[in-house]
């Protein structure tokens, strides 16, 4: 977990040609004037397994979440839902949602056992601006 | 724009000090940037059809609305019945059939879009 005093998030994506960095893309930033906190948690998500529940903690304060599968082998195998949804979501290799997320299950098409691998920001009393 | 030898990266800030986000990097011997593109979807439409190129082939997508605007597009993806909401910013990877979208609110909204192609 790491925590701040001065809360603020910039969630950035960029691209690099052969390293020179020369295109940079900001993405979404989030600020707050609570403190920031990162939870990661990882999840064994059994080879066959059909919506398996997996608990979310203080959904009122998720400023964003990303998933990924941390096997990286097989590709579109794992897959989540959120909020009830009925729509499988790909998390090969990630998917983001910057909204709040309060009911998650996941599944495993492949004979493998499979990593979902959860990363959570927490601000409360959150702002947001995109960059 | 067409891009050699791409790695697509992510960075989070928290509080100024870069920490480990612990998604992966995305490497790739080309890639093609569609670059930022934003549409006005109409107010108070539904399931009206984003106008992404070749959506069967983009590998990361990015969608997202400005921060006036949270919460009144929902998506559709590959004609499921579910939705997704925009609030405000969404982050796909996968190739998909087909993307929709719907506007709760009676004014016309920005949909900003972004997508990698490989």
């Amino acid at each position: 977990m790491s925590k701040g005093s001065n809360a603020g998030l910039l969630f950035k994506f960029f691209y690099d040609e052969n390293n020179t960095g020369e295109l940079n893309v900001n993405w979404l930033s989030k600020s707050s004037t609570s403190n920031a906190q990162i939870k990661v948690s990882t999840h064994e998500i059994n080879a066959g397994a059909s919506n398996i529940s997996i608990n979310i903690n203080d959904p009122d304060t998720i400023a964003l979440t990303a998933f990924f599968d941390s096997s990286g082998t097989d590709v579109n195998a794992l897959t989540i839902r959120k909020n009830g949804s009925g729509e499988n979501i790909k998390v090969q290799p990630m998917h983001i949602d910057s909204k709040k997320i309060t009911s998650l299950t996941a599944s495993n098409s492949s004979a493998s056992k499979l990593y979902l691998v959860i990363m959570r920001v927490y601000l409360t009393g959150s702002d947001v601006t995109l960059v | 724009m067409t891009l050699a030898l791409t790695q697509v990266k992510n960075i989070v800030l928290l509080n100024g000090d870069l920490v480990n986000s612990l998604i992966p990097d995305l490497n790739y011997e080309s890639a093609i940037d569609s670059g930022e593109s934003v549409i006005s979807v109409a107010g108070s439409v539904t399931d009206v059809a984003v106008p992404i190129n070749r959506i069967d082939v983009v590998q990361i997508l990015f969608l997202w609305v400005d921060k006036a605007d949270i919460n009144k597009l929902t998506l559709k993806l590959n004609a499921h019945t579910s939705t997704e909401s925009l609030n405000p910013l969404v982050v796909y990877s996968g190739t998909h059939s087909a993307l929709t979208v719907s506007n709760s609110s009676t004014s016309p909204v920005n949909l900003y879009w972004r997508a990698i192609y490989v």
